[in-house]
């Protein structure tokens, strides 16, 4: 292991969102179970349970939130720390295999989390949270990727070692079609992390409102804060694809006039 | 809460923006070797002295590799270099050279060590005024007692010693390696853009219409 601040904090975080997603996931099973059978008063019990878990999963989700965010400031950081490596390419090299597999799964957790999240928001406001059952058994679908995606934090930053590594140009020489992505997005023309990332949160935004409606036609009692959280979303989605259009002008300009690495 | 939306907004938007502009800063604000792209540590800094002769601009470069890429951008540049094993024990090897040729190698013993042609990167070449330091450098890899070592690793196994003029013409050829993405990269980047813009565009004017409210009435006769 390298230990740097970062590579401890992605550790502590990864331990943490592994034994909270086991006891979140025994807490949500045992709701599912007893739900369909429960008297009036045990009802309230669970609800009374599901509030714990809710904030158990939003602590674990936004860590992994966070998480997800430190984890490329943490590889870029390992760069220098790293013999040969240029660029992330490099520090993923040195902690393969978990390092390549973090590294798509951290594409998606945003998404994947971002449904339950904005479900439970929508399940606070309404009297009765008639989508406790629901919220449950989704989390239940996402504890495998909450597992997996802190398991490869953990095993990633524990195995990274300063081991030499060739240089990301081996694979993406001249005659590859596609550039480094990591040299691209974090070196050559950082406006596009603007782009990608605002695309990535518009389309994610749009998704989530499509979740909202659907669970909105089926309980009629979140309709209208439904319907409001939509219309935010939807906003905030238009929002995110107009600064991410704004920022590929400049970002395709700077690509087309680069002639080399020398400023 | 009639806040949270715009702030959220503003937030996450400041958020990339200012990552955004960090690594703008981290791009032009430290030098980078100019072949490849490696940020450029204090220690290379102190190790490789190379100057364009035409312009008097100070050349960056990580390794000696990469110093004798530069050649394909600088034909005409004066070197400095320190031996990889000795730092600064001893005076720099000198290296002149004029119209991509070289001139001439003080002292002349010098040798590349071309670890790169066995396993690619800048991390396995090395730089050796004599065939004490070369084979020292093969053996060890580095000097742990030289403050500007500048990779402290271990060499390949069958890593080429070529002399300075050796070197130059395949490093020559090599030149600069900045890859620009290709033009159809960058015509799908416009696309997928476009089309997130559309799908944001129609969700925002779609999915905001109420959700029907379903009747257990029967049709009006």
């Amino acid at each position: 292991m390298i230990w740097t601040a970062l590579t401890t904090i992605m550790v502590i975080l990864g331990l943490f969102g592994l034994t909270e997603t086991v006891y979140a996931s025994m807490k949500s099973f045992g709701i599912i179970r007893r739900i369909s059978t429960a008297g009036l008063e045990e009802r309230y019990n669970l609800e009374k349970s599901y509030y714990l878990l809710s904030t158990i999963v939003w602590v674990i989700l936004l860590s992994r939130i966070v998480a997800s965010g430190v984890f490329w400031i943490t590889n870029e950081s390992l760069i220098p720390l790293i013999p040969g490596a240029m660029c992330q390419f490099g520090v993923n090299q040195a902690g393969a295999p978990y390092s390549w597999i973090d590294d798509g799964v951290k594409l998606f957790v945003v998404f994947a989390y971002g449904v339950w999240l904005s479900l439970d928001l929508i399940n606070r406001r309404v009297k009765g949270g008639p989508l406790m059952l629901t919220l449950s058994k989704i989390f239940l679908i996402l504890a495998p990727l909450l597992f997996l995606e802190a398991f490869l934090d953990v095993a990633f930053y524990v195995t990274v070692s300063p081991v030499v590594v060739p240089c990301c140009r081996t694979v993406f020489t001249a005659s590859n079609p596609l550039p480094c992505p990591y040299c691209f997005v974090f070196h050559d023309a950082p406006m596009f992390l603007v782009v990608i990332v605002s695309y990535g949160l518009a389309i994610c935004l749009v998704f989530w409102s499509l979740f909202i409606r659907h669970y909105s036609f089926k309980f009629k009692e979140i309709a209208d804060v439904g319907m409001n959280a939509i219309r935010k979303l939807t906003l905030m989605a238009l929002g995110f694809s107009v600064l991410g259009t704004i920022a590929v002008i400049p970002a395709l300009f700077q690509v087309l006039g680069t002639t080399g690495f020398a400023p | 809460m009639k806040y949270l939306v715009p702030a959220v907004f503003i937030i996450v938007a400041a958020v990339i923006l200012g990552a955004s502009g960090y690594l703008y800063y981290q791009y032009y604000g430290s030098p980078r070797c100019e072949a490849c792209g490696m940020i450029i540590t204090p220690e290379m800094q102190a190790s490789i002295i190379m100057t364009d002769v035409d312009t008097g601009q100070r050349i960056w470069t990580c390794c000696p590799g990469c110093m004798l890429r530069s050649v394909a951008a600088h034909p005409n540049v004066h070197i400095e270099i320190y031996d990889d094993w000795y730092g600064t024990q001893v005076p720099p090897a000198v290296i002149e050279i004029r119209n991509s040729s070289v001139v001439s190698v003080d002292p002349e013993t010098s040798h590349i060590l071309l670890g790169a042609k066995i396993i690619k990167g800048c991390a396995n070449n090395r730089f050796a005024i004599n065939e004490t330091s070369v084979q020292l450098l093969l053996e060890n890899g580095y000097n742990p007692s030289n403050p500007i070592a500048i990779f402290k690793n271990p060499l390949p196994n069958g890593t080429p010693v070529l002399a300075v003029s050796a070197a130059l013409p395949g490093l020559l050829q090599t030149g600069i390696q900045y890859v620009p993405p290709s033009n159809m990269f960058l015509g799908a980047m416009i696309g997928i853009g476009i089309i997130v813009l559309i799908l944001s565009f129609v969700a925002w004017k779609k999915l905001i219409k109420p959700i029907p409210v379903k009747t257990t009435e029967g049709p009006i006769k």
